[in-house]
């Protein structure tokens, strides 16, 4: 279902050049949930840009859903993450001055859904994540852990294949953490295959597999 | 892509909420916009205005006239003998078209205003100024004779200044005839009687197309007449038509001529009519010109900070940009998205401007008698409030289309 072959990215200013991902190869299957940590600076959130088609790579082979994508222009590239990939962010990424159910329907409306659709969507989403009740507020009337659950939400309106987590509880306290992780299972469980990035070990655990990136490559645990 | 979809790609109900909470800075953009749409609207409107007064033609031969004095200052200098004299000289030059005594000439700012009517009780008489000149007015000023005939020269009456009396017979500009006789039939006109000063009675002899009165600026600007007089006033104003291309030379010539042609007398204040209307409309000239300079200005100085305003936005803006892009948006998106938002802010801006043009448009007529401004003004005011936003907008627009979506993960 996502398949890296090879893939290169080296990253290059005047004076220096650093291969972020060296021969790295991963396959996931569907409905996995792939917990990917190593140290800082190892090639993990490159890695997790490429595999969301937000960064282009230098050699290898990518394919996303049997699709290979290495070489996608930007708009099919824009369609393919709209209509297949679900981000979560560390920093939940909500837009503050949209209401929680017009954050959610960014990426509705980049979908084209109709209104009655996205509105479905966004309830359901909404609701699933408990929040239907506060889709008229700001994200800054909402707490960390909240704002984050909407972020889910919006990734999960538009019924992804793959949800990407970035660091997804990194600035949660554990509580939070582990309430966000308990819906990223129950995510993963209804089918969403999911890669998450993490620091945490103990959430990293919690994941049904866990892979070690270091030096641009990668290693199973 | 189906309109449909198109439409809900452009995100419009989301725009005006995210505008509507980004009250200041919207705000701001917004009355820039109509602070500008209403100057530059009625500041078009006094421009264009202006400049049609400043280039409206007199009806005389403005390039290639010159006026000067002629001014006795001895017991026995001769007027009537001067006069002959001097313009006998004058229309003998080769190069001169003719020449003519007259009282006052468009753009002297000094002249006689008459009251006409068709009959002697009206009580509403129409303000003419009078032109006292002989048989050779006509093509001495370069006027064009629409109807009737000019003067014969046995019709001309010489007269002392203080003679208030009129020749039989009068030439009204068409202007003058329309409001007197309300026709455009000139002929029709010919023949028939007014009153001047409801006391005395001419007949309308022909119709000249135009000439205006001395006076800029008045209010019956086309309104005037001309009776065949010459006044014999101990200065002497001729007015002189030359061939083109030879005003500058003749008028040194015939300077010259008359200075050493009689030593009773001096010769002064010689212009031409082209330097006089300068003269006239030189502080209209300097305020249309500081009029231009300022909508000019004003316009370069909102294009700038509807590009500052832009740019900051979009600057500030640029995570949420790249977490529309990762969530997927493309370029396109993106570039119809701000300048969707930004054509949204200049129209309510050219709407709340073109309210404001009207309620500036109101006072100045109200309180300063101006007239009311033509809808054309405010719809090219509007278009160029809009041209300007747009070139105002692309440049931070095209940088916001380059901002890639792997911001959305950096500084996390």
């Amino acid at each position: 279902m996502l398949k890296m072959t090879d893939v290169k990215k080296v990253f290059r200013t005047d004076l220096v050049e650093t291969h972020a991902l060296k021969d790295f190869n991963l396959q996931v299957g569907e409905g996995d949930f792939v917990a990917v940590t190593g140290p800082s600076g190892s090639g993990k959130t490159t890695f997790l840009n490429i595999a969301g088609l937000l960064e282009t790579f230098d050699g290898g082979t990518y394919e996303l859903d049997g699709q290979d994508v290495s070489n996608l222009n930007d708009k099919h590239r824009s369609q393919l993450r709209n209509e297949k990939i679900g981000f979560i962010f560390q920093g939940f990424n909500l837009i503050p001055d949209l209401n929680l159910f017009d954050n959610v329907d960014v990426p509705l409306r980049y979908r084209g859904f109709n209104s009655a659709e996205r509105k479905k969507r966004i309830e359901n989403s909404l609701e699933m994540v408990g929040l239907a009740q506060r889709m008229k507020h700001l994200p800054s009337q909402l707490s960390g852990g909240q704002q984050q659950r909407v972020a889910i939400a919006r990734a999960l309106a538009g019924e992804p294949r793959f949800l990407l987590a970035d660091e997804p509880t990194g600035n949660l306290d554990t509580k939070m953490a582990n309430s966000v992780m308990e819906l990223l299972k129950t995510i993963n469980d209804a089918g969403t295959t999911i890669i998450m990035v993490t620091h945490d070990a103990d959430l990293a655990k919690q994941a049904r597999r866990n892979i070690y990136v270091r030096d641009g490559q990668v290693s199973e645990l | 892509m189906n309109l449909k979809v198109f439409i809900t790609r452009l995100s419009i109900p989301p725009i005006f909420r995210t505008l509507a909470r980004q009250k200041y800075p919207t705000l701001m953009l917004i009355s820039q916009i109509s602070i500008a749409l209403a100057v530059i609207a009625n500041g078009l409107f006094i421009a264009v205005d202006r400049f049609q007064t400043i280039s409206t033609l007199s009806g005389i031969d403005e390039s290639n006239s010159f006026f000067l004095t002629s001014s006795g200052f001895t017991d026995n200098f001769n007027i009537q003998n001067t006069i002959h004299s001097d313009l006998a000289k004058i229309r003998a030059l080769p190069d001169v078209v003719n020449a003519v005594k007259t009282n006052s000439f468009p753009y002297s700012d000094s002249g006689d205003e008459f009251a006409l009517s068709t009959n002697q009780d009206s009580l509403s008489p129409i303000p003419a100024a009078s032109y006292k000149l002989d048989e050779h007015g006509i093509e001495a000023l370069g006027l064009e004779l629409v109807a009737g005939e000019n003067f014969s020269t046995n019709e001309v009456i010489w007269q002392s200044p203080h003679t208030s009396k009129f020749a039989p017979h009068v030439l009204l500009t068409t202007r003058t005839a329309q409001a007197l006789f309300n026709t455009d039939d000139w002929q029709s006109t010919l023949g028939e009687p007014i009153y001047i000063d409801n006391n005395q009675l001419v007949i309308v002899k022909g119709i000249i197309k135009t000439l205006h009165a001395p006076w800029p600026g008045w209010k019956h600007l086309e309104h005037s007449f001309i009776t065949p007089s010459v006044v014999t006033h101990n200065s002497s104003r001729y007015l002189i038509r030359v061939k083109p291309g030879t005003l500058d030379d003749m008028m040194s010539e015939i300077e010259s001529t008359l200075a050493l042609g009689n030593k009773q007398r001096l010769i002064r204040k010689m212009k031409s009519i082209s330097d006089a209307k300068k003269e006239v409309y030189g502080a209209d000239l300097a305020a249309l010109t500081i009029l231009l300079v300022v909508i000019v200005s004003l316009s370069f100085i909102v294009g700038l900070g509807i590009t500052g305003a832009t740019s900051l936005k979009i600057l500030k803006q640029t995570k949420q940009i790249g977490i529309r892009r990762a969530l997927g948006a493309n370029k396109y998106d993106i570039f119809r998205y701000f300048l969707l938002e930004n054509l949204i802010i200049t129209s309510i801006g050219i709407f709340t401007g073109i309210v404001f043009a009207i309620a500036l448009n109101v006072f100045l007529v109200e309180q300063h008698a101006f007239q009311k401004l033509p809808l054309s003004y405010l719809i090219i005011a509007a278009l160029v409030m809009y041209l300007l936003n747009i070139i105002a907008t692309i440049k931070p627009i095209l940088k916001a289309v380059r901002v890639s979506p792997i911001t959305a993960t950096q500084g996390n």
